[in-house]
């Protein structure tokens, strides 16, 4: 009996002798990258799919995906490159871009994934291109269009959304409602410029013919020509039209889904909000945004993927990462993100699959595509800022608007400068 | 089978060292001492140095080049008109904040030393607020100061009072935010004026009473002398916690990062937004150390100013 167990026992060891190598050549082979990302909506989950569809191509990568809170993950990033650590790729605000190129944390994508960037996505991906090359893979776009709440715009008398941006302040007057104090209860539009306020802006002034930045980026235009319009017909809802208050609710994608307001610009974002949280009486549909003198547009944002500089240190993690990019914008890696987050792919030749063409609330915003634009940051957060302050100067430090608009416009310039200065 | 303990080793080298009993009680103390001191060492006072280093340095905080640009940081931290605004808000967040909290404190923790019935209760209700999330309390009092829908406009309605735009006025909004840290802290300040009152003998207000001294009298001369020290730890505490508040005005701010018209950005919010957002460590470090001065040249003030020794 003794003899039979050793017999097993060795036969056994002998075995494991012989799998184990190979098995550790195995290992040996396979290549692992790192992916980081932060933590909100479906973005973990859409990844994981992203990551599984990879792996069926490449069983021989490992992609090792971490997600940290949003509030965080900037904090993780910069304590990971004085370590050395970190990621090979990492999920970013398109907004960053730039001066996290400027830092050097991330490089240029690889000519193979630039050409797929150049021949098969929306133009939108020129806004994170910095000295010709492109940074950032986006997984998906979310641009502008008219969210509006169907019995509330009714009622008002508008059985069809408004179709131009007069018809738009039309529209907005007609359905704000007050009290017998004067204050509003219901607002027709309520416009939250730090929220999305701010942001569409940039396209209306277009819309109105005018520049957002000159061809170079280089040179802030909000106070020329169609831009002076723009700002003008924004300051309009709440010191003319009074449609809107500053700080009526908090958050202008709650108040709509709380039915307190009548229509709202928003990012393809929101159609997952409101799916879940808009009150059950508010009946909602979406439409394309209202057209300006100059043209409809709209513009956009994105969480693209990037390849950081760390990736460039080893070969064979360049190479992984690059397979790992190259199917993140392939029709596949697009349709496994946007099942799971409902929002859109930004590859051109998705836009008119039926699931996305032929959705009344996901048709709107592909139906804009063409017309997205997107915005270059020198200092996303520092400009941000400037477009708040000149905004608050007026509403509620009580400045002349085109003191405001030009004092904006010069804190703009000296972001801009100071980012091209030395770059 | 005995199992001996980690420590047994050392255990044994201590006797054979022959050192006295108090002397081996004076070691091992000095052992103990010495763990949460190189963990402060390691984790506190190199992020110090390290910080330190930082502002004198251009360093992008994705960054791996740092290069020397001697005193820059501080020269461009100095003419920033932010900081100086950051600055201010800082000094009067910590003005108004001390006094009503030192006051209030002391009125809360006076009640609650003198009622007889349900005193547990009633310091729990008065705890309550110190242990809850303070981005839990920020975040329901983002809605009671809503301009529109909020409580408190609806009690300015009732009473017939001006609508108020709290937290998106400039001359506002930073009253606004004071007020819910005081409510949020009056609690835990009032427990250690409790704890500083309970140390008073009783003795001495009953032979004050046998000589006939008034209630006030009684507070003038007994309790408030007694009770400096407890004023002087509440003094600085909250001084420092006002001077470093970042939860509530990351919280409350309009836009996070005080607004509006950087009415309420504070030192700690600068620097927070500087190093991690516009990605400015090194001038992030130049404020940092800047603000650790104020801090240190503050405390040692108002330690020289309010200490008093009372015997009695």
């Amino acid at each position: 009996m003794r003899k039979a167990i050793l017999c097993i026992l060795a036969l056994l060891l002998t075995g494991a002798m012989l799998v184990g190598p190979g098995v550790a050549a195995q290992d040996d082979e396979k290549v692992t990258i790192e992916f980081w990302q932060h933590e909100s909506g479906g973005k973990i989950q859409a990844m994981a799919s992203v990551i599984e569809g990879f792996n069926e191509l490449y069983p021989d990568i490992e992609v090792i995906q971490s997600s940290f809170p949003y509030e965080e993950y900037q904090t993780k990033i910069a304590a990971s490159v004085p370590a050395g650590t970190g990621p090979d790729v990492a999920m970013i605000y398109f907004g960053w871009a730039p001066l996290w190129a400027k830092s050097g944390f991330i490089a240029p994508l690889p000519a193979e994934v630039q050409d797929v960037l150049v021949t098969e996505f929306a133009p939108f991906v020129e806004s994170t291109k910095l000295k010709g090359e492109h940074y950032a893979v986006p997984t998906s776009i979310r641009n502008f269009a008219l969210v509006y709440n169907v019995n509330l715009l009714a009622e008002a008398g508008w059985d069809t959304p408004p179709d131009t941006w007069d018809e738009f302040v039309q529209a907005a007057k007609d359905c704000t409602k007050y009290d017998d104090a004067g204050n509003i209860t219901q607002a027709g539009y309520y416009l939250e410029w730090g929220g999305d306020g701010w942001n569409w802006w940039r396209p209306l002034i277009e819309a109105y013919g005018g520049q957002v930045f000159s061809e170079d980026y280089k040179t802030a235009l909000w106070n020329e020509g169609g831009a002076l319009d723009a700002w003008n017909y924004m300051l309009d809802f709440t010191q003319v039209h009074k449609t809107s208050i500053p700080g009526f609710y908090e958050g202008e994608l709650e108040a709509f889904a709380a039915g307190l307001t009548c229509m709202t610009p928003q990012l393809t974002f929101a159609v997952g909000f409101l799916r879940d949280n808009a009150a059950p009486e508010v009946e909602w549909a979406v439409a394309v945004m209202p057209e300006g003198p100059a043209g409809r547009i709209t513009t956009g944002s994105s969480w693209p993927l990037a390849l950081t500089t760390k990736a460039l240190e080893d070969e064979a993690k360049l190479d992984a990462a690059t397979k790992f990019l190259l199917y993140m914008a392939s029709a596949e890696g697009q349709e496994r993100y946007n099942d799971i987050t409902g929002e859109l792919p930004s590859r051109m030749d998705m836009v008119e699959l039926p699931k996305y063409a032929e959705d009344p609330i996901m048709a709107p915003f592909i139906a804009q595509l063409e017309q997205t634009t997107g915005t270059f940051w020198a200092d996303e957060l520092a400009e941000r800022q400037c477009a708040l302050d000149m905004y608050d100067a007026v509403t509620v430090g009580g400045m002349d608007p085109l003191e405001a608009l030009n004092m904006g416009t010069e804190c703009d310039q000296a972001v801009r400068d100071a980012f091209f200065a030395d770059w | 089978m005995t199992t001996e303990r980690p420590y047994a080793g050392l255990k044994k080298l201590l006797a054979t060292r022959r050192l006295t009993l108090t002397q081996r009680k004076k070691l091992w103390a000095y052992i103990f001492v010495a763990l949460p001191f190189a963990y402060f060492l390691i984790v506190n006072i190199s992020a110090m140095l390290n910080s330190f280093i930082f502002s004198f340095q251009d360093y992008m905080t994705i960054s791996t080049e740092r290069t020397w640009i001697g005193l820059d940081n501080y020269t461009s931290t100095l003419s920033n008109p932010i900081f100086h605004q950051a600055l201010r808000n800082t000094l009067v967040f910590a003005a108004v904040r001390v006094p009503v909290v030192t006051v209030l404190g002391l009125g809360v923790a006076l009640m609650l030393h003198n009622i007889r019935r349900a005193k547990g209760f009633f310091r729990m209700l008065y705890f309550i607020p110190f242990v809850t999330s303070g981005v839990a309390i920020a975040w329901v009092f983002k809605f009671l100061y809503l301009p529109n829908f909020g409580l408190f406009t609806h009690l300015f309605d009732a009473l017939g009072l001006p609508r108020q735009y709290f937290l998106g006025d400039p001359r506002t909004a930073l009253l606004s935010i004071i007020a819910v840290t005081i409510w949020a802290s009056l609690g835990y300040y009032a427990l250690i004026f409790l704890a500083g009152l309970e140390d008073i003998p009783v003795e001495f207000y009953e032979a004050a009473m046998v000589d006939g001294a008034s209630a006030w009298q009684r507070f003038r001369n007994i309790t408030l002398p007694l009770l400096n020290r407890t004023i002087v730890l509440v003094v600085i505490l909250c001084m420092i916690s006002s001077l470093q508040n970042f939860t509530f005005v990351r919280m409350m701010s309009k836009d996070g990062f005080g607004g509006p018209l950087n009415s309420t950005v504070t030192m700690s919010l600068l620097i927070y937004k500087e190093a991690f957002f516009s990605l400015r460590m090194g001038g992030a470090s130049a404020i940092a150390v800047i603000f650790f001065a104020i801090i240190f040249v503050l405390t040692l003030v108002q330690r020289r100013l309010l200490v008093r020794e009372f015997e009695y």
